[in-house]
């Protein structure tokens, strides 16, 4: 089989089948012969949307020929342009033209490298108005000093210009795990969160790239203290608040250079548009690299546009709006200049992309948010790529930049009526609730792919895909959850909120299901639904017993919830109260209630035929037993556990039960070796690290290899032992615990 | 935390206060209240007394802007009730008892020097042919031969005048540093805004940054103006 012809295969196959040299279908496209020549030879891959159109419509091709056309060239732009970051915290790709900024290279290069004292010189501020640049500068400045950092270079946008920056925590807790460490080994405090990160940042030679703080606040945790660590933050702001850091203002482009970056974007049709139009219109956008690239890329999109009259309507708008607050008027103007150019259809994409609530979106959501069949928002999406007015990923995703969306706002307050405008905020909000709605069912038992979907969804074809779009999606859909709440479509949220349930125990760690879970129990009450509320407050009990780590909070909302499922009759919910309450317990080390409420849990939930909870609660009281030294009693409850994981017919959820069972097996094996039954503790630890091998490597894995080492150790096999210590730290390492690993290291060493 | 609507630019040596053009116009646009100090440089004294008369004038609290010797003159000047922050423009910040003189006498090693004339009946002038590089390097060459060719005579008296009480010690200050300047040396710059206390930003600029780089003047105003000092 071949694969299938790339763009210029496929171009210069059309363009022989009409007979046509490059020099004719130049001419018949006003598409220039080098452009076509560099697009046939595959150095020009992603070309532009207008460009292919016109040589389309030049090779008179039909429409399936045409669409194919397109479509390749739309997926080579996706490669090539902006790049979504794969990796937590990767650095994005520089931009190929950067232009200009030599001394202030070097200010941030002399900077990161100085060998100053502690917090001075650990840290860079770069600030300046909005559209000279400050994010590529600072993605051009990490690119240069890369080398001077062997372990390496994290970015964070901490969305200081959005209605919601980023929170502290959760800017530590994506800083921690892009320094490798595990979720779970991440504290809920955030002050104990920045005291491990600076601990982190005083060995390590990273830098980190803070992009668009908001406040002193905000960025004060997230500051190296004065170790090897760097960082560098940008901000409009001056944050004059933080101490030992070094700002520095960034300031207009000057002339030549904003010449030689329209020059660039123009490429080789410059020359033609003469010198002076260009100058003019470098001078008219005031050295604002933003309003230099919108403005190229309006000329560059339209061969047949004129630089100079171009020049003229800027300078006449110019004199239009003078009599307004500067600020960013100079930027407004550029973007009016593209935005008056397009069709209708992409206008009205543009303003309504406005009033999606997160930070990049795909087609799906923003056809939904157009209001327009699917085929219609790829063009005109693909015209606001051409423009520089959204940029695109590789992953499909969009995004604007801020000021761009702050004109689109503007856009949409001016052209459409208050009635159309909530329309828009109603149907975006609705798709995205049900779209996270259908999406988070997935994983509820009994749900899984759906049999009948609302038709505007773009249903998920597996669990993987599902999981994928609640995570890549989650500030549009959290962001729709506090619209829908505040405007009171109270049922939507609590559907929505409902699904989550099992969905965040795939994402346990997600920063988001205190306020989900909130929300729901919020709409519950709204709506008089004792039992969801119930169920919702169980929901939080477990945010805050396992993720948050807070049993006291999770014993309070138990309670709660304990409450109205008696009042209400649920008897399900009572038993979860239950339950919550014994794992709350036991994390405060209150064993003998936890072993009460437990044993109450599992009384309730084996009438009611739910296994999977039963199980839960069987193996809780175990768990209080061991860790207070009644290993025989413990055995006795691990194995009533395992025997129901291992019966088929037990009702539970044979994936869970797998899991489970090797778990527990491990549980046994440790209780039997302090026992002193070693030879069978060893056989049955080892049986269920069998077992655990074929899941992904978790922490139950590496805790029970431990053991499992221990125990040889004690039996004088000193050679297996040491095995088992290196495995243990493999998995340590691969969930990113180095101190857990380092400590098995050492012990393998020791050992031998 | 109330927001200052009044601005007060007070220029240095050699130049007048047309300099401030391009930050005014930002400013204007803004909304804010503008004077500019048409300082005469002959005496500190003096040029204090023409400051303080603005400041008189005003009916809230202004930011207080000094470039290079403007910097003397706004630390003795900006006692005045009338000034709610200070923001010093490469600019000099005396201590208490200190002056340009003083500050001026001992260069560190390597600092470049410069190219001020030997005092004529009691007044300096700046070497016409070393001004665009000395001066303002990042000026167009015509603009900077104008600023040369139009040069006001810098009073000696306005150099050996002394700080009595520098207003930075009650004020909320900023600071300005100009990367490339080859009047006052960066270092000394970070040094005296460290001493003051103020918040300091840089500008990859020369000694003419007003001129050059207004937008770059005119955040560190305008956040002098918010009384943007982080700690609300």
């Amino acid at each position: 089989m071949t694969a299938s012809p790339g763009f210029a295969e496929l171009l210069r196959h059309h363009r022989r089948a009409a007979r046509l040299t490059l020099e004719q279908l130049a001419d018949a496209s006003g598409v220039s012969a080098r452009t076509l020549s560099d697009m046939e030879r595959g150095r020009s891959r992603g070309p532009q949307h207008r460009t292919v159109a016109a040589v389309a419509d030049a090779l008179a091709l039909d429409d399936v020929d045409r669409k194919l056309l397109i479509e390749l060239a739309r997926d080579g732009r996706l490669r090539d342009h902006w790049q979504r970051p794969a990796g937590l915290g990767e650095l994005p790709r520089s931009v190929d033209d950067f232009t200009g900024r030599t001394a202030e290279l070097s200010w941030v290069r002399e900077l990161v490298s100085a060998e100053s004292a502690p917090g001075v010189g650990a840290v860079g501020l770069i600030t300046g108005s909005a559209g000279l640049g400050k994010t590529t500068f600072a993605v051009r400045a990490a690119h240069t000093v890369r080398s001077s950092f062997p372990d390496g270079v994290i970015f964070l946008d901490l969305l200081g210009m959005s209605p919601q920056p980023l929170a502290t925590a959760d800017a530590l807790h994506l800083l921690l795990r892009a320094l490798g460490v595990a979720d779970q080994q991440i504290p809920s405090d955030s002050r104990e969160r920045a005291s491990v990160y600076r601990s982190l940042l005083t060995d390590r030679q990273v830098l980190v790239v803070l992009d668009n703080a908001a406040s002193e606040k905000q960025v004060r945790p997230l500051l190296p203290g004065g170790g090897a660590g760097r960082a560098l933050i940008t901000t409009r702001r001056l944050l004059s608040g933080v101490e030992g850091v070094r700002r520095l203002v960034l300031g207009p482009l000057p002339l030549p250079e904003s010449i030689q970056l329209l020059t660039g974007i123009l490429g080789e049709r410059s020359a033609s548009d003469g010198e002076a139009a260009l100058t003019r219109l470098a001078e008219l956008c005031g050295g604002l690299p933003l309003a230099l690239r919108i403005i190229g890329n309006r000329l560059a999109s339209r061969p047949g546009w004129d630089a100079a009259e171009l020049a003229a309507r800027l300078a006449d708008e110019e004199r239009r709006l003078d009599q307004f607050k500067a600020g960013d008027l100079k930027i407004a103007n550029a973007f009016g200049m593209s935005y008056e150019q397009l069709a209708d259809p992409a206008r009205r994409m543009f303003r309504r992309l406005a009033a999606i609530p997160g930070a990049d979106f795909d087609a799906a959501l923003a056809a939904i948010a157009g209001r327009m069949p699917h085929e219609d928002a790829w063009e005109a999406l693909d015209d606001l790529v051409d423009l520089g007015l959204l940029h695109d990923s590789a992953t499909g995703r969009y995004r604007f930049h801020d000021l761009v969306r702050l004109f689109a706002r503007d856009r949409l307050h001016q052209e459409e009526p208050a009635a159309e405008r909530d329309a828009l905020t109603g149907r975006t909000v609705s798709w995205l609730l049900r779209m996270a709605t259908l999406a988070g069912r997935w994983f509820e038992p009994g749900y899984g792919h759906p049999d009948r979907t609302d038709p505007d969804l773009a249903v998920p074809s597996s669990a993987q895909e599902a999981d994928g779009w609640l995570r890549v999606s989650v500030d549009n859909w959290l962001g729709a959850l506090r619209a829908a709440a505040s405007s009171g479509r109270h049922s939507l949220v609590l559907d929505c909120a409902e699904a989550m349930h099992w969905f965040s125990d795939q994402w346990v760690h997600g920063p988001h299901w205190q306020e989900v879970f909130t929300l729901g129990a919020e709409a519950a009450a709204a709506l008089g639904d004792l039992a969801q509320q119930a169920t919702q407050l169980n929901y939080l009990a477990w945010v805050h017993a396992i993720p948050l780590n807070d049993p006291q909070t999770a014993l309070r909302h138990a309670t709660t919830a304990m409450d109205l499922a008696t009042r209400s009759g649920a008897t399900a919910q009572i038993a979860w109260a239950h339950g919550y309450t014994a794992i709350a317990q036991r994390r405060l080390g209150h064993f003998d209630e936890a072993v009460a409420s437990a044993i109450r849990a599992a009384e309730l939930f084996e009438p009611l035929g739910d296994a999977d909870a039963y199980f839960a609660c069987l193996a809780n009281i175990g768990h209080c037993l061991r860790d207070t030294g009644r290993y025989n009693q413990a055995v006795e409850h691990y194995r009533k556990a395992l025997a129901l994981a291992d019966d088929p017919h037990s009702g539970m959820t044979p994936s869970i039960a797998a899991h489970l069972r090797a778990d527990t097996l491990a549980h046994i094996g440790r209780c039997l070796g302090l026992l002193g039954r070693r030879r069978e503790a060893i056989d049955m630890i080892t049986e269920a690290i069998g077992l655990m091998e074929a899941f992904d490597t978790t922490y139950a894995q590496a805790a029970a290899l431990e053991v499992l080492a221990a125990f040889l150790a004690d039996e004088h096999q000193a050679e297996e032992s040491r095995r088992a210590y290196v495995r243990a730290a493999e998995v340590h390492e691969a969930i990113g615990d180095t101190d857990a690993a380092g400590r098995c290291r050492n012990l393998a060493t020791a050992g031998s | 935390m109330t927001t200052i609507k009044n601005i007060v630019l007070v220029h240095g040596g050699f130049v007048d206060g047309s300099g401030w053009q391009g930050v005014y116009d930002d400013l204007a646009r803004d909304g804010f209240t503008i004077r500019i100090v048409q300082n005469p440089t002959l005496s500190l004294d003096g040029d204090v007394a023409a400051t303080r008369q603005v400041l008189d004038t005003l009916d809230g609290p202004a930011v207080l802007v000094g470039h290079s010797y403007g910097g003397v003159v706004i630390s003795e000047a900006g006692t005045h009730p009338n000034v709610g922050a200070l923001a010093y423009i490469a600019a000099f910040a005396p201590d208490k008892g200190e002056s340009v003189s003083t500050l001026i006498a001992d260069p560190p090693p390597g600092a470049p020097v410069p190219p001020i004339l030997p005092p004529n009946n009691g007044f300096l002038f700046l070497d016409r042919d070393k001004f665009h590089a000395s001066f303002a390097a990042d000026l167009p060459a015509p603009q900077a031969a104008f600023m040369a060719d139009s040069q006001v005579p810098w009073g000696i008296n306005a150099l050996d005048g002394a700080v009595t009480e520098p207003a930075w010690q009650h004020k909320p200050s900023w600071y300005l540093v100009a990367t490339e300047d080859h009047m006052i040396p960066p270092p000394a710059q970070r040094a005296m805004a460290e001493r003051a206390g103020a918040t300091v930003i840089e500008a990859i600029g020369s000694h003419a940054v007003y001129v050059s780089q207004p937008a770059a003047v005119v955040a560190v105003i305008r956040q002098a103006a918010q009384g943007d000092n982080g700690q609300s």
